[in-house]
């Protein structure tokens, strides 16, 4: 005899110190974080710095990155890649990229949001916790297009 | 720094594949703890301590599962404690059994790794689980599977060292077939060139018989400090030097993404505590969930400075003067999770006894002995030497 159960789990990942970096994946802009020890800027943000430093700002990026290596195949389209004024490198899903094109842009997945760093309104409040509920497996892709919040 | 010896008195694996007989978990742990404590002329009460090695309560579906194996084999009493470090859970559990025997504070500790392989799960939910072994946050958002994971970093990997699809399918018939006279092997196999070329590209450059299989099963191993072990047990293999490291979460934030740097740091460590070096090693189990992993363990780990060329002149194989992986490896043994650091550390105890399979069985008995295991991609590192019984 066998017991069967059935579990359906739904988590909702809060950004945490992340939440710049994510909610600017949200709006199609990278965000990195800048070492105010070293100067390196990483992205995905690193929360410690190699050089042993915490303190840092967030910095935006272009949303332009150039592939270093990709993989293709059943699993899907995955490259790491560098984006432009970052020193670290990160992996990306990529989208409507050729074999033979090497550099693509950061894709605009939730278009309507736009709050900036600075607003501290109860409207900016309901707007973060909406992107916490969305944190999902979409914002991190690569795109042959340029969308108009690139510069 | 001057420590007690470790003594592997015990240790058994049981079958990996994927268990049809009504079986469960529990089944393969007692089994393989069951045999381990014959072996090591131990009782049951003798037994202080237990770890368990498991790496995820979805394929267990049991959180504490140190507890309910403590239970079953009858070590209530005895302190209980589940060690987690993903793919290397049962590695570590190994390293912190040992540990807690050179503290002093225990002289027998069982170490029970064992893990389902949750086959009835739909094959997407084990992709999305195992995705969480890398930053649920960055990484893990865009829905990298680990294969895709893999083939990134050794892509980095083949842009640094000479190697090439040729060697990972080497690796590939290699450990397969080396698995085909392990009877307790998930997929020991003869695979032809055709066979490779022909199985589905899953991520570039990795097949899927580039892959290594996810295994029911089991392993267990008795650990005694050497002062206390059985008279019979006097001259078990020892565990002579042990080393963990860790990398940076993120493949792109490291400066080489194809280096395991958490392996090499892991190694130096294990070597500096035994007082030995790379090319002493005989024999080793090394980490091969997919086939390119196992040539970027052999470059982190220092056992080669030409691997291509150590490749052609058959070094590597079971017949050659250093043999990786004669037990088939991840690939070729297949993995139940939790289980295959402690199957490692086990095959290598087994050999340098003179115990092991018999077609695998080196007939000159090997002295020093390498078990190499990781998690995540190559996120955490753990390395053990183990020395054979003094002539």
């Amino acid at each position: 005899m066998i017991t069967h159960y059935q579990l359906t789990l739904d988590y909702q990942l809060h950004p945490g110190w992340l939440e710049p970096y994510i909610r600017g994946l949200q709006q199609g802009a990278a965000l990195g974080k800048s070492c105010s020890a070293c100067k390196i800027i990483s992205f995905p943000p690193i929360h410690v710095c190699e050089c042993g430093h915490t303190n840092g700002e967030w910095v935006s990026l272009s949303g332009k990155a150039h592939i270093v290596n990709r993989c293709t195949g059943t699993e899907g389209d995955f490259a790491l890649v560098q984006f432009d004024g970052a020193d670290t490198k990160t992996v990306v899903r990529l989208e409507d990229i050729s074999d033979a094109d090497f550099v693509g842009y950061l894709k605009l997945t939730q278009p309507n949001q736009n709050h900036s760093d600075k607003d501290h309104s109860k409207q900016a409040d309901v707007e973060q916790n909406h992107s916490d509920q969305t944190l999902g497996k979409s914002a991190l892709v690569l795109t042959s297009h340029k969308h108009e919040g690139h510069p | 720094m001057a420590q007690s010896k470790v003594s592997v008195c015990g240790a058994a694996i049981t079958a990996f594949n994927r268990r049809t007989d009504g079986s469960s978990f529990r089944d393969w742990a007692s089994a393989a703890f069951n045999d381990a404590l014959l072996m090591s002329s131990l009782e049951r009460g003798d037994i202080d301590g237990l770890v368990v090695a498991s790496e995820s309560d979805f394929f267990t579906l049991q959180l504490n599962p140190a507890s309910v194996l403590a239970s079953d084999l009858g070590l209530i009493g005895a302190s209980t404690l589940r060690v987690e470090g993903g793919g290397a859970s049962g590695q570590l559990a190994v390293q912190t059994a040992a540990r807690l025997i050179q503290s002093g504070a225990h002289k027998h500790v069982a170490v029970v790794g064992v893990d389902p392989s949750a086959s009835q799960l739909p094959a997407t939910t084990i992709k999305s689980l195992y995705s969480f072994s890398f930053d649920a946050w960055t990484d893990g958002m865009t829905g990298v599977s680990a294969t895709a994971m893999y083939a990134l970093s050794f892509q980095s990997f083949m842009c640094r060292v000479n190697v090439n699809t040729d060697h990972i399918d080497k690796v590939t018939q290699q450990n397969r077939a080396n698995a085909v006279h392990n009877p307790c092997a998930h997929l020991g196999r003869i695979h032809t060139q055709q066979d490779i070329d022909e199985s589905p590209m899953l991520a570039t450059p990795y097949r899927r018989l580039h892959c290594s299989p996810l295994s029911d099963g089991a392993a267990a191993l008795i650990l005694s400090s050497a002062s206390v072990a059985p008279a019979a047990r006097k001259t078990a293999p020892g565990i002579v030097g042990m080393g963990s490291a860790s990398d940076t979460l993120h493949l792109g934030a490291r400066s080489d993404p194809g280096d395991f740097a958490a392996k090499r740091n892991a190694m130096q460590r294990a070597c500096s505590e035994a007082n030995l070096k790379p090319d002493h090693i005989e024999i080793a189990e090394v980490y091969d969930a997919y086939a390119g992993a196992q040539l970027q363990a052999i470059d982190a780990l220092g056992l080669s400075e030409d691997i291509p060329g150590d490749m052609a002149s058959e070094r590597f194989n079971k017949d050659g003067p250093l043999p990786i992986n004669l037990s088939g490896g991840l690939m070729g043994q297949g993995a139940p999770v939790g289980a295959t650091g402690v199957a490692q550390v086990a095959t290598c105890a087994l050999i340098l006894e003179g115990l092991y399979k018999s077609n695998l069985q080196p007939s000159l008995l090997p002295r020093i002995a390498l078990a190499d295991t990781h998690g995540g991609i190559c996120t955490t590192a753990a390395v053990t030497l183990l020395e054979g019984p003094v002539a």
